[in-house]
């Protein structure tokens, strides 16, 4: 039911703006290959446009498994290091002079992206499909005029470990009987995730696991139950999870809308002050 | 009496669009003898309209739309339960009310505001709209059938937390007692959202003993999804013949898989265009 709700939504929200066509930054991680699989079943495969943008940072997996899911899905696949554009913009930015603040580095990665992935979308037209989940909207745990860039967020209701639960779903639905080979290659689902802004970086570096920062932000967002009673049960880190969830109203307010698929989706549904103080 | 249901998928602001499916639904219910057509909520203007209930123009889209529905039904047997938005009647309150007009034969013969408007979450509807001052009932072949605009039978929704309203429609329409009640719906899909819909519609039906049919839109509009369903709820002890018992949910009906050589290859998922653009018959 969520698989064929997200392609409804899609689907209908490019047919009612007029586009036919779509660009997705295809990274190699689960999330964006669960947008593609989505948008190639909503648009038709030759309608899609997968692009990985590798980096020094980027492992040699994850454009083999980008390459991969084109290949598997039909749809059409280019390939933009960021490299060159990464190095006179890192370099140009602070005169030749020492480096730029490590956040600014690993944004400006993810932006050089966006702007790839926008331009792109005027070039051919098309509309950017951002691949966040809900989870990583939820901590601000994406950047923005990176990768929250673009028209439409079909999985930005969607937790990390619901986003596998569809993974799985696809996997399960989607398999060539004659080859035994699946929409979504094996190693996409097993690998830990990592934003590969920086060597070595996993997402967990920065997040507790995800089957408990879901339970946290279901707890919170959905069930809106007290901040104390979150604590209670999750451990004093839910605290900074919270803490996350609210100064980051500024980014999900500039971001895509968000396919709402639960009872508390971001977006039109829930909202709250940006410029507030509010105890945690 | 034989009803039929129009479960489409309205497009917001598109009056032309909407009153072209609505037309069409309309033929396929007089095809098949049908005492009476109903469509989901706000199906002319498509819902949710947001701001553009604001712009002047509206009404007068709105107005073009109804004439051209009224001309349709002049000569015919079927009625239309049709749901869109109005100029309010009232001298203070908001300028717009939520409503479904029953067109008969050419002419108005019935109009319903809704009288629960959904103010949280996606919904702004108090924003807009000015709610139903009172609720009637339409007398058609000597039933007497009560309507309902989506909120109004959800006062009882166990996920609003508290009771958020001071009346229950509900409660009017047991005192009316009518010999059916309609309910034209554009109710959001959320995960968990189609067993608490179906429960609450069933226990309405049980609770009033009668009849309830119940539509909602199809497709979906910026961040917001419809899955229909259509729910028919008859009871048991009444002599009621229903084609469809079983609730329909039709999201994008995805084709099946293709494979070709290697790797498999996908075909676009196609809207299963028969429950689209149909209308579904029940017999009471």
């Amino acid at each position: 039911m969520l698989y064929r709700a997200l392609l409804t939504g899609i689907r209908e929200y490019f047919a009612r703006t007029g586009f036919k066509t779509a660009v997705i930054g295809l990274s190699g991680g689960i999330d964006s290959a669960v947008v593609a699989v989505l948008a190639a079943q909503a648009l038709g495969p030759q309608n899609v446009l997968g692009v990985a943008m590798p980096s020094q940072y980027s492992s040699p997996h994850s454009l083999e498994d980008a390459e991969q899911m084109a290949k598997i899905l039909g749809i059409r696949f280019e390939v933009r290091p960021i490299k060159f554009m990464y190095s006179v913009a890192s370099r140009e930015l602070v005169d030749g002079q020492g480096q730029l603040a490590a956040i600014a580095q690993e944004n400006l990665q993810s932006r050089l992206r966006g702007l790839i992935l926008m331009t792109l979308s005027n070039h051919f037209n098309s509309l950017v499909l951002t691949t966040g989940n809900k989870s990583e909207l939820a901590t601000g745990y994406c950047t923005l005029y990176g990768d929250m860039c673009g028209a439409l967020a079909p999985i930005g209701d969607v937790y990390k470990t619901r986003v596998y639960e569809l993974a799985r779903f696809i996997n399960k639905n989607l398999k060539n009987p004659q080859t035994g080979i699946s929409a979504i290659p094996e190693r996409v689902l097993t690998k830990a995730p990592s934003a590969e802004l920086r060597p070595n970086q996993t997402d967990q570096d920065s997040l507790p696991p995800y089957d408990q920062l879901d339970g946290m932000l279901l707890e919170y967002l959905e069930k809106r139950v007290p901040v104390s009673d979150v604590i209670a049960k999750f451990g004093a880190a839910s605290s900074e999870i919270i803490r996350k969830v609210e100064i980051n109203e500024f980014k999900r307010r500039q971001g895509a809308p968000v396919l709402k698929v639960s009872p508390k989706a971001f977006g039109l549904g829930r909202r709250y002050p940006i410029a507030k103080t509010w105890k945690i | 009496m034989k009803i039929a249901v129009a479960q489409i998928d309205p497009v917001v602001g598109a009056f032309e669009a909407n009153v072209k499916k609505i037309k069409e639904a309309y033929q396929r219910a007089c095809t098949k003898q049908a005492r009476l057509l109903l469509t989901p909520e706000m199906a002319v203007c498509g819902y949710p309209p947001h701001d553009l209930v604001e712009r002047p123009e509206i009404f007068d889209r709105n107005e073009n739309a109804i004439e051209e529905l009224l001309l349709l039904t002049k000569g015919k047997g079927c009625a239309l339960a049709v749901g869109h938005v109005s100029p309010s009647p009232f001298e203070f309150g908001r300028a717009a009310q939520n409503v479904v007009t029953i067109l008969e034969n050419g002419r108005r013969v019935f109009r319903q505001a809704k009288s629960l408007l959904p103010t949280y979450d996606v919904f702004d509807e108090a924003r807009y709209f000015e709610p139903a001052r009172s609720i009637q009932t339409w007398t058609c072949d000597g039933l007497k059938i009560a309507t309902a605009i989506c909120e109004d039978l959800w006062a009882n929704d166990p996920n609003l937390g508290r009771q958020i309203y001071e009346k229950n429609p509900v409660d009017c329409f047991r005192d009316l007692k009518p010999d059916m009640l309609l309910s034209l719906s554009a109710s959001p899909f959320e995960w968990g959202k189609r067993e608490r819909r179906e429960e609450l519609h069933s226990d309405i039906a049980r609770a009033l003993g009668i009849p309830l049919i119940y539509v909602n839109q199809v497709g979906a509009t910026d961040e917001i999804l419809f899955d229909g369903p259509l729910l028919s709820i008859p009871l048991e002890n009444l002599p009621a013949d229903c084609l469809f018992s079983k609730i329909r949910s039709v999201f994008w009906k995805s084709a099946e898989a293709k494979y070709s050589g290697i790797l498999p290859q996908m075909k676009a998922g196609k809207m299963n265009r028969r429950l689209k653009s149909s209308c579904f018959i029940a017999h009471f």
